[in-house]
């Protein structure tokens, strides 16, 4: 092959711009410290990273938003904890006046600290979150959760229902409230029948009692028909020549309910005891099952402290007014408790998503850098071979192209 | 006797001085481009009186030529279309201009507000980062829309340098048409040189072919055939037209003597640098501008979808975030009839907009055709969508002519239209920058859920609502009343025993009861209930006593809520974007919008690499093919250096002949006086 003085010039100059070229792409690798420079590079090595790129976006949101949930939960935990131990207390003072000994100065003692005990309760149900908003008003945060209504003086609950949830994992929201709802206004009030009314002459007077309130409460929550509410009348009737038989609703229990009258006798029907006197063979004493009614921890104070605040001996009115306190206090610091044991699970619930979380974003982080990153020797190693080859070339072609016949000839 | 010495001495000397001559012009014309060596031959006289004429005559070898124009060609294509992709694989490194960076950030500032749905700080910062992420796509857009604009300056450029070269070798045609031909004729070697260097440059324009006329003309042709430089210098000029799209321009090719005889040409028959533009332009810059303006579309649509399903700061049902765009339909020049088109998103039915264009043709002045087509502007078979009856003025989209799909797409449609009218849609190429904010107030990021429920608090069960969900606030088809209420509510759900649930409205009157449900499975009670179109629907888990109700109502003064919000953040991950217009049932046609962005750089990378490789080929092969007519026709400077030394000294012997014939003669003359 004819080598022409284009020739030359021409392949010398390509090297010197080729390698000055490679040159340079391995400058650029190591400055920006990725192998892909531009997504040419490696098409689907770029598809990936933006995959892993949204990946970790997400994960480190979700980090933040654990964060988050951990602050929310703790708060709450903390009102929790006081809460409860403000109710312990108020049992423990309920219990004890119940001591038949106990003068009615003594009893104006207890129901002044009581009074102190709901009034730190309502402060701490009425405890806002981090953000300012009340902690127990659900969705409605700008609500106070607990206010005295002054018509009924009676303590409602003006939010709602809601939980707000918040994201850390793709698949799972974890609450960080809990609606004042359900944690402090769940208490069933214990139902007591309502006053027994002579339907039918014959008895002369009837009272019904609860004397083993498990077992009314169990038949009560069964058989109260909110539909009907003729079926909420239940009369003992007196049938000749001395028995009695309860009906509901006008009709017989299916299996009937019968057995034999006696004046002045406790009849013992699901709990309750069915006390009439008067003669037998005709008559029937109504009474309804109430309707149902949940309350909370403040308005079962307020009423301990009426009882305890009324004039006069300790009688069975008063016992049974402070049994039924208690068993609300019972109720409403188990109600906290399930309340704070909910808290503890997604506490649980959340380290483990975080754990696996940290894992993951390890994991997305390394193939990210396998796919992108620039091995620092290999891209040195190139930059060195280059700048060798490039040296080289311009040294040869000043030689090769500086050699001319016509600086030989005269 | 010395008369024939001076007779030979003479052809000697001039023989030797046309050598001369001839190195002395291939030393001068070194750097010429183009300039093939010079040789003089001579052939020796008849009857031994010295040296003949001669002949002086380039070396080249005309197989080289054509292949070298060939590979001239090859690599003037795939350079610009390399130097073109380049650019947009630029624009696509820089993670400052990511697309998919500005995703991640808008949907991190969601995920934030949803933290604290009340905060006013946390929603202006998703405002801003809405903001940021239409600057992108707008930053984006422009810089694809400066190459388009870009490609036809250069496309007009490169017309009008391929229609004076041209021109040029037409000139020259004639001009060496009249030194005749012939054994007598000198030819002239410099314009034999100057029109193949007008027809090597001439090739990297376009793909051409040349064949030699009978009487010294050379005749091109493009590659398909269709002639650029005929006989007697006609010659044809190929310039531009855009139909129906003005922005994107195809070259034509008209007859100088009939301007009005014009024929179009598709890329593949042109080749060169013309052709790497003009592929560039459909392979890769359009499908990217589509590409970008799908994902802008969709992300505004399905944030406004959502944004609409939910309750804002103010209490009221959400409106829309981001205003999408209305193009007109571009009426081809053929159209007779005088009607429009313009195009829109129907909203929430992104999902079905394919990156594509459409083309609408009328075969009736009442019936038309919609069909989606490629980046060349042909259709693509099976996605045809017909209607008839149609009276102008019309709106029609998939909602009103009751079709499961309309690509999306809602046409108003203006007549009078006659039979062959065909309208282009292009509602993507330029989506991606004229999408914008409807609002700049944070409020107006609607987080909460419109709707709650309550569960009564003289409920003996422990039943609970759960999976409220909205599906439409649209006023005419559910029961939400703008700006802030549902017709009825609060709505009553009572258990009426037997696990079925009378819903009642706020004036105690029946509006639905659903049949028995299956225990544990009491889902979807407004659909049970005969209720499905009011909009939303949940599920009652736990087991309910009879008589327990559960109101439903209007989430007012529910700030604290996130529900929406959290549905919002889903979308990120969600399948939102069609993938293809024409697909089977069972196929996956669509992605996430993180999918579809990786999809375009993975694209635009797989096309900018695949044009690399090809110009490193094409340089590859054009270098072999320059050497090797450089190795017959350049010019090497010691060759002609040897050659000078040569033909001196034979000029110098030549001389020596002519001093040799005088001293001779002088002697005769001595000898005879």
């Amino acid at each position: 092959m004819r080598v022409t003085f284009n020739t030359k010039f021409n392949q010398g100059l390509d090297g010197i711009l080729n390698t000055q070229q490679r040159l340079l792409r391995a400058q650029d690798q190591m400055i920006k410290q990725t192998k892909i420079l531009t997504p040419a590079d490696d098409p689907s090595g770029s598809a990936k990273v933006l995959g892993v790129g949204q990946n970790l976006s997400q994960l480190d949101q979700y980090e933040q938003n654990s964060i988050a949930v951990k602050n929310n939960l703790g708060v709450e935990e903390t009102v929790l904890t006081s809460v409860r131990e403000a109710m312990d207390r108020a049992r423990v003072l309920s219990l004890a006046s119940g001591n038949g000994s106990y003068s009615a100065a003594e009893r104006e003692a207890v129901a002044q600290e009581i009074e102190g005990i709901q009034q730190q309760l309502l402060d701490l149900m009425n405890s806002r979150n981090v953000e300012g908003g009340y902690l127990f008003s659900g969705f409605q945060d700008g609500v106070k959760a607990f206010s005295l209504d002054p018509s009924t003086g009676k303590y409602v609950f003006n939010g709602d229902d809601g939980q707000k949830s918040l994201q850390v994992s793709p698949g799972v929201t974890l609450p960080v409230n809990d609606s004042g709802k359900v944690v402090f206004d769940n208490v069933q009030v214990s139902p007591v029948p309502s006053p027994p009314v002579i339907a039918l002459p014959g008895p002369v007077s009837a009272s019904v009692d609860v004397v083993n309130p498990d077992i009314f409460n169990s038949f009560y929550v069964n058989n109260y028909d909110k539909i009907t509410p003729a079926n909420n009348t239940f009369s003992v009737e007196l049938t000749a020549p001395s028995n009695y038989q309860i009906t509901r609703g006008g009709s017989p229990l299916v299996p009937p309910v019968t057995g034999a009258y006696t004046s002045g006798q406790p009849i013992n029907f699901n709990g309750l005891d069915i006390v009439i006197n008067g003669p037998a063979g005709a008559g029937q004493v109504d009474f309804d099952l109430p309707a149902p009614e949940k309350t909370n921890i403040l308005n079962t104070l307020s009423e301990l402290m009426v009882a305890l605040r009324t004039p006069g001996p300790v009688d069975v009115a008063f016992q049974a007014s402070v049994s039924k306190a208690v068993g609300e206090i019972d109720a409403a610091s188990t109600s906290v408790a399930s309340a704070r044991s909910a808290i503890g699970g997604r506490i649980n619930v959340m380290d483990s998503i975080n754990g696996s979380n940290a894992d993951l974003e390890i994991l997305a982080t390394q193939y990210q850098a396998d796919i992108a990153e620039v091995d620092f020797a290999k891209v040195i190693a190139e930059l060195t071979k280059e700048e060798t080859a490039l040296q080289a070339v311009q040294t040869t072609f000043s030689s090769i192209t500086n050699t001319s016949l016509f600086d030989y000839i005269r | 006797m010395s008369d024939n010495l001076l007779r030979i001495g003479t052809s000697a000397i001039m023989a030797n001085s046309t050598l001369l001559n001839t190195t002395s012009n291939n030393i001068a014309n070194v750097n010429t481009s183009g300039y093939s060596r010079q040789r003089t031959e001579f052939e020796s006289q008849i009857l031994g009186l010295g040296v003949g004429q001669g002949t002086t005559d380039r070396l080249i070898s005309e197989f080289t030529s054509i292949q070298l124009r060939r590979d001239t060609s090859k690599l003037a294509f795939a350079k610009q279309y390399t130097a073109e992709a380049n650019r947009i694989d630029g624009l696509f490194s820089n993670p400052a201009n990511s697309i998919s960076t500005a995703m991640n950030d808008l949907f991190q500032k969601l995920q934030t507000a949803n933290n604290d749905p009340n905060a006013i700080s946390t929603r202006q910062l998703i405002i801003s980062s809405s903001e940021s992420l239409i600057d992108r796509f707008a930053t984006l857009s422009n810089l694809v829309l400066d190459q388009a604009t870009y490609v036809n300056q250069q496309l007009d450029l490169d017309l009008t340098e391929t229609n004076s070269l041209i021109k040029n070798v037409s000139e020259l045609n004639r001009a060496i048409l009249s030194f005749g031909s012939g054994d007598n004729a000198q030819p002239p070697l410099d314009l034999l040189d100057r029109r193949d260097e007008a027809l090597r440059m001439l090739s990297e324009k376009l793909d051409i072919k040349v064949l030699d006329s009978g009487d010294g003309e050379k005749l091109v042709f493009m590659s398909t055939g269709q002639s650029l430089v005929v006989e007697n210098g006609e010659f044809s000029i190929l310039s531009l037209n855009g139909n129906p799209d003005p922005n994107v321009r195809n070259v034509e090719l008209s007859l100088n003597s009939k301007p009005s005889v014009v024929r179009n040409l598709g890329i593949e028959e042109l080749g060169g640098q013309i052709g790497g533009l003009l592929k560039f332009r459909d392979d890769l810059l359009i499908p990217t501008q589509m590409q970008m303006g799908q994902l802008a579309l969709a992300m505004a649509d399905t944030l406004n979808s959502q944004n609409k399903l939910g309750m804002n700061g103010n209490g009221d049902l959400g409106g829309n975030l981001f205003v999408l765009p209305q193009t007109n339909g571009l009426a081809f020049q053929s159209n007779t009839g005088s009607g429009s088109i313009v195009v829109d998103v129907e909203p929430g039915r992104v999902d079905q907009l394919p990156p594509n264009d459409f083309l609408v043709t009328f075969t009736a002045p009442d019936t038309f055709t919609l069909e989606a087509t490629d980046t060349s502007g042909n259709i693509l078979a099976g996605s045809a969508i017909s209607v008839s009856g149609v009276v102008f003025p019309a709106t029609l989209n998939a909602t009103d002519l009751g079709l499961p799909d309309y690509y999306g797409l809602s046409l108003q449609v203006s007549g009078p239209m006659n039979n062959g009218d065909r309208f282009a849609l292009k509602p993507l190429s330029s989506a991606a920058r004229n999408v914008n904010l409807a609002t700049t107030r944070p409020e107006d990021i609607a987080l909460a859920s419109p709707v709650r429920s309550i569960v009564a608090s003289d409920n003996l069960g422990n039943a609970k609502i759960d999976s409220l969900i909205v599906t439409d606030t649209d006023p005419t088809t559910s029961a939400f009343a703008p700006p802030s209420s549902i017709t009825g509510a609060p709505l009553q759900v009572i258990h009426i025993g037997g696990n079925q649930f009378e819903v009642r409205d706020s004036s105690n009157t029946l509006l639905g009861t659903t049949p028995a449900l299956p225990a544990g499975q009491l889902n979807n009670i407004m659909a049970q209930a005969g209720l499905g179109n009011y909009g939303f629907d949940f599920n009652v888990t736990g087991i309910p006593q009879t008589g327990d109700s559960f109101t439903v109502e209007y989430n007012t003064g529910g700030f604290n809520d996130n529900r929406n919000g959290l549905e919002m953040g889903k979308l990120q991950t969600a399948e939102t974007m069609r993938r293809y217009a024409v697909s089977t049932p069972n196929a996956d046609n669509s992605v996430s919008f993180n999918e579809a962005y990786g999809t375009m750089v993975s694209f635009v990378g797989d096309k900018t690499s695949q044009a690399r490789n090809s110009q490193a080929a094409a340089e590859a092969l054009y270098s072999q093919t320059l050497q090797l007519k450089e190795s017959l026709s350049g010019v090497s400077l010691d060759e002609e250096a040897a050659n000078l030394v040569r033909f001196q000294q034979s000029y110098a012997a030549s001389a020596k002949i002519i001093a040799t014939s005088q001293i001779i003669f002088d002697t005769l003359l001595q000898s005879v006086r």
